[in-house]
């Protein structure tokens, strides 16, 4: 318990953790309250040549859909925090020296580690996504009909969904920070790869085995009309994730254990 | 002031047995052995790159040895529990995430081991930081940040004290306080042990001295043993060493 408490205020007491949190935030709620709210402007206007190929429920869920670039954030931060290096002036030294004389049981450290990322970015999503939606329906008011039926049928499962693919998401890039040492790759990455272009969705749409990729399996737990053929279910989907976070967790795990500081 | 423990006689000994320690195909640590003793405070000795702090990041369970022991009171220091309230220890300056407060920085380390909260003003005030422990660690100095690694290493009131080159960075008056501290703590029948390559500022400090040179040790004694004969414990270094260690290869160990 103390180990995790301890894991806990590490994270909180880091500025980037306010930044990642920040990101999460600007990304679900503001891209989406943006979207939103130029979708009732055009709809309020009657001016709706140009949203013949809109999908009301897509829009609002591509802000908590990005959010995932703030857990991604976090991922890398709480374990690149570790290595980075103070400025010579101050001595040099990195804190995987303190946190490993404290706690010299490598896994425990790693457990705790990962434990309070899948609470903060869970919490994160567990708020976040509904909050979305519900602002979503505030500002769309009397056109929010087409919403309120999506979430009626499969709001659950996608809000579900989302929380469990930034879980994912989260660990699965705290695994390569683990093995990577260094947060600036994995970050550049990561963040490239879910916002700028996504190299797994266009091996998604070219091959068949692109839909195991972890981010496009990830994707079906939430996604509606994705942009690529012969998905996986989101059951399948979310398996498909889930195993490639255990996965990569072990292997970071093992390798963590095992290296010298 | 907060006490780790009630029984204050407990004496713990640093064991460290046939320890070898290879980075690639240099040897950093030679079939190193020696002891550091309860009540007396152990100076690890020798240039730069000689192995010092090679043997100590062993002993702390920072790396693994290719063979050999490094044992507290019998034990890896993996496998204590809570090891700040047994062994506190300094390596690589502050430890800190340079984002980090000074006192947000102990106060994390203070609750990984079940440490009261309280203690983390003890030992800020212990060590004489002070205002600069609301400061981010990045914007310390050299001996600011040093002053936190010692404040971490005190925070759990240890038996046992590891340090490595402690001295850096601080000012004479600095020096002065660390001395007579590390010599109290022995004292007390607390086990000191702290590696420098600075031997004029270590003849003040030590009751015993390990010396160590190019992975290996050199001699192991009491201060007045190792400097019979010598005006000073450079001059003993210097002798006992060949007068070797000012030319060392490239590709030295750490």
């Amino acid at each position: 318990m103390n180990t995790l408490v301890a894991e806990f205020r590490k994270l909180v007491a880091l500025p980037s953790t306010l930044v990642a949190i920040g990101i999460t935030l600007v990304c679900s709620l503001g891209i989406t309250v943006l979207n939103v709210s130029q979708i009732h402007a055009k709809l309020a206007s009657g001016n709706t040549d140009s949203m013949v190929n809109t999908n009301l429920v897509n829009t609002v869920f591509t802000g908590p859909s990005t959010g995932v670039i703030g857990v991604i954030v976090l991922g890398v931060v709480i374990v690149s925090s570790e290595y980075t290096a103070n400025t010579s002036d101050a001595g040099g030294g990195r804190q995987i020296v303190t946190s490993l004389t404290c706690v010299p049981r490598r896994g425990q450290l790693l457990a705790a580690k990962g434990f309070v990322l899948v609470v903060v970015s869970g919490a994160l999503g567990a708020v976040l996504v509904p909050v979305t939606i519900l602002v979503s329906r505030a500002i769309l008011g009397q056109y929010a009909r087409p919403l309120d039926q999506t979430i009626d049928n499969v709001g659950g499962r996608m809000v579900a969904g989302i929380v469990g693919y930034w879980i994912c998401a989260a660990l699965i890039t705290f695994s390569i920070t683990v093995l990577a040492r260094h947060g600036t790759i994995p970050l550049i990455a990561f963040i490239a790869n879910t916002s700028v272009v996504s190299i797994d969705l266009l091996l998604a749409k070219f091959t068949p085995i692109g839909k195991f990729l972890p981010d496009v399996a990830g994707s079906q737990m939430f996604s509606v009309n994705y942009p690529a053929p012969h998905m996986l279910s989101p059951a399948w989907g979310g398996t498909v994730m889930g195993l490639w976070t255990v996965g990569l967790l072990g292997v970071a795990a093992t390798v963590f254990v095992r290296r010298d500081a | 002031m907060w006490s780790a423990r009630s029984d204050t006689t407990l004496e713990i000994v640093i064991d460290i047995c046939h320890l070898t320690k290879r980075h690639g195909r240099t040897a950093a640590v030679r079939d190193v052995s020696f002891t550091a003793a309860p009540g007396r405070v152990t100076g690890f000795v020798g240039p730069n790159g000689a192995g010092k702090s090679s043997t100590l990041r062993i002993l702390l369970g920072l790396d693994s040895a290719d063979s050999g022991t490094a044992l507290i009171d019998g034990a890896p220091y993996r496998r204590l529990s809570n090891p700040l309230r047994t062994v506190g220890s300094l390596l690589e300056g502050s430890g800190a995430h340079r984002s980090r407060r000074g006192r947000a920085h102990l106060s994390w380390v203070a609750r990984s081991n079940g440490i009261p909260r309280s203690r983390v003003a003890e030992v800020l005030e212990l060590v004489r930081l002070g205002d600069a422990a609301r400061k981010r660690v990045g914007g310390y100095s050299l001996g600011m940040g040093q002053r936190l690694g010692l404040a971490t290493a005190l925070l759990g009131d240890p038996r046992v004290l590891v340090l490595d080159e402690p001295t850096n960075g601080l000012d004479p008056a600095g020096i002065r306080w660390l001395r007579q501290l590390l010599k109290s703590y022995a004292a007390e029948g607390r086990t000191v042990l702290l590696s420098s390559h600075l031997m004029s500022e270590m003849a003040n400090t030590v009751d015993d001295v390990v010396v160590i040179n190019d992975g290996r040790i050199i001699v192991h004694g009491s201060v007045g043993e190792i400097m019979a004969g010598h005006a000073t414990l450079e001059d003993a270094f210097f002798a006992l060493t060949g007068d070797q260690s000012d030319h060392r290869r490239s590709g030295e160990p750490r």
